[in-house]
């Protein structure tokens, strides 16, 4: 491993979000307040739930963002760079397919952790709140971040055209993100989508870093970290694996 | 491990029986390479030329890694390609016929990152930019993003790109496409100067008379095989001949064999 070319690529990566922040920083802050704002004071006061709910959906919104801040990152800025032909000159050069992904996926990194410290910061002034597990939310948000990060890659790598991005967006993460508990309790669920919501790894991550910020969890704390820690390590591995042979990048 | 080869006579590039067949979707098989074999020795001018479609930019790609051989090995400076592509890369600079720059970053920021992917230090780096952007007169648009660059400055960039690593080998795909006299000139003095500080270079162009006045030696590919490599000086086969008549006589007597 080269530190010079990794951290190289990872500033690239970096400075490119940096350069556009208001898309890509500042727009998933305002919309959390907006949704905080509505769900959580207009409407919140409305919905019988156990404890306060806006500090139960503060954490749900927070994975939300994360997730789509990192695949956004390594999606957006991997396609446009095979779309450009930019890729080409960076294959032409000795960096690994090794540091070429870890240098991609902590791009994302980088963003979903600051998108998610951002509005955690901005959340207290809706909710005061003290984090129950300081740790495992420094886990949960890399976590989540690398994995999505790393999906957004493959979707990248596979992607033929702009319109392919959002089709993972609208049909794949937005769903199963919403059903996996961002904006209700699951134990209201009726038993058949409570047992379907279980086979719905997304629940698992949001699940975990709730546990982790406000310390109530609904699923096995156990699978969250186990989960996090399987998917985080098998999106790295492939996307190296279809950088080393050349998927659709290559002839 | 990288081999380095320092002798003038030992082949710096060795491409040994590379074929290439491309499987496009809903279309019928495109055979690029055909057992191409090619010595290029160290510090030579090497001109590659050929009709379009013939395997120039196929041969390039393979070269430098972005287009795997069906069969066949490549090695540079005794590096595989492939197998040990790291230290092959280190020796090579490559300015491809398509020059794309990220548009978010400024002229200077480019060579910086560029240099960066090479594994070169910051130290090293101030010191070589700015004379590099001096050498090639970008130094008063080092601020500007690479984007607002006029065609002939992206080309200048992209061949100070090739060489921010000061790399012993600089393969430049149709380097001269698109741009006026006086700056295909002005580019082939700058590649003059570069070969005779001991830089091997290879060149595609569809530019015959680039390739006679820079290049000392050639090939010409046609249908994805090598018809002719030789000195240009000499310019083999036929007797007199200037590059141009020797150029259409290969690949005429190319298109009329048996195949």
């Amino acid at each position: 491993m080269n530190l010079i070319r990794f951290r190289t690529l990872l500033y690239r990566e970096i400075i490119r979000f940096l350069k556009v922040i208001n898309q890509t920083i500042l727009s998933p802050v305002l919309s959390s307040v907006l949704y905080l704002a509505v769900f959580g004071i207009v409407l919140g006061g409305q919905i019988n739930h156990d404890g306060s709910y806006i500090a139960f959906i503060i954490p749900g919104i927070i994975v939300m963002e994360i997730m789509m801040a990192a695949y956004s990152n390594t999606s957006s800025s991997l396609f446009l760079s095979r779309y450009l032909h930019m890729i080409d000159h960076l294959l032409v050069t000795p960096i690994t397919y090794t540091e070429l992904v870890l240098a991609y996926i902590f791009g994302g990194v980088f963003r979903g952790a600051l998108v998610g410290t951002l509005i955690e910061v901005v959340s207290i002034l809706f909710s005061p709140f003290h984090i129950a597990h300081g740790l495992g939310v420094i886990f949960f948000m890399i976590g989540i971040s690398i994995i999505f990060s790393g999906i957004g890659l493959v979707v990248a790598l596979w992607s033929e055209e702009f319109e392919d991005l959002s089709i993972v967006t609208t049909y794949f993460i937005t769903p199963f993100t919403f059903l996996g508990g961002v904006f209700y309790s699951v134990k209201l669920l009726p038993p058949a989508l409570l047992a379907i919501t279980r086979f719905n790894p997304f629940f698992y991550l949001i699940d975990g870093f709730r546990w982790a910020m406000i310390g109530k969890s609904e699923g096995d704390i156990g699978i969250s970290i186990l989960l996090t820690l399987a998917l985080s390590a098998f999106f790295t591995m492939a996307n190296i694996y279809l950088f080393r042979i050349g998927y659709k990048i290559k002839q | 491990m990288c081999a380095i080869i320092e002798d003038m006579n030992t082949p710096i590039i060795s491409i040994d029986h590379i074929s290439k067949t491309y499987h496009p979707k809903r279309s019928p098989d495109v055979v690029a390479l055909k057992e191409v074999s090619l010595s290029i020795h160290a510090g030579a001018f090497f001109g590659l030329i050929g009709p379009n479609g013939a395997g120039k930019s196929t041969l390039i790609k393979i070269l430098t890694g972005l287009c795997i051989p069906d069969t066949g090995t490549v090695s540079v400076g005794g590096n595989d390609v492939i197998n040990d592509y790291q230290a092959a890369r280190q020796m090579i600079g490559v300015s491809l016929q398509e020059h794309a720059f990220d548009p978010y970053l400024l002229v200077e920021e480019e060579l910086y990152i560029t240099g960066g992917y090479y594994g070169k230090t910051k130290e090293y780096l101030k010191k070589k930019v700015p004379e590099l952007l001096e050498q090639f007169n970008l130094a008063d648009k080092k601020r500007t993003f690479t984007d607002k660059l006029s065609g002939g400055m992206k080309r200048r960039l992209a061949i100070t790109k090739a060489l921010i690593h000061a790399p012993k080998i600089i393969i430049l795909d149709e380097p001269t496409a698109g741009l006026d006299v006086a700056l295909r000139h002005e580019l082939w003095d700058i590649l003059e100067t570069l070969n005779k500080k001991g830089i091997t270079i290879l060149l595609t162009t569809h530019y015959l008379e680039e390739v006679e006045h820079l290049c000392d030696e050639i090939a010409i590919i046609n249908k994805g095989s090598i018809i002719y490599q030789g000195d240009n000086k000499k310019k083999g086969l036929t007797e007199n001949s200037e590059l141009e008549q020797l150029f259409m006589e290969m690949v005429d007597q190319h298109e009329s064999d048996p195949i």
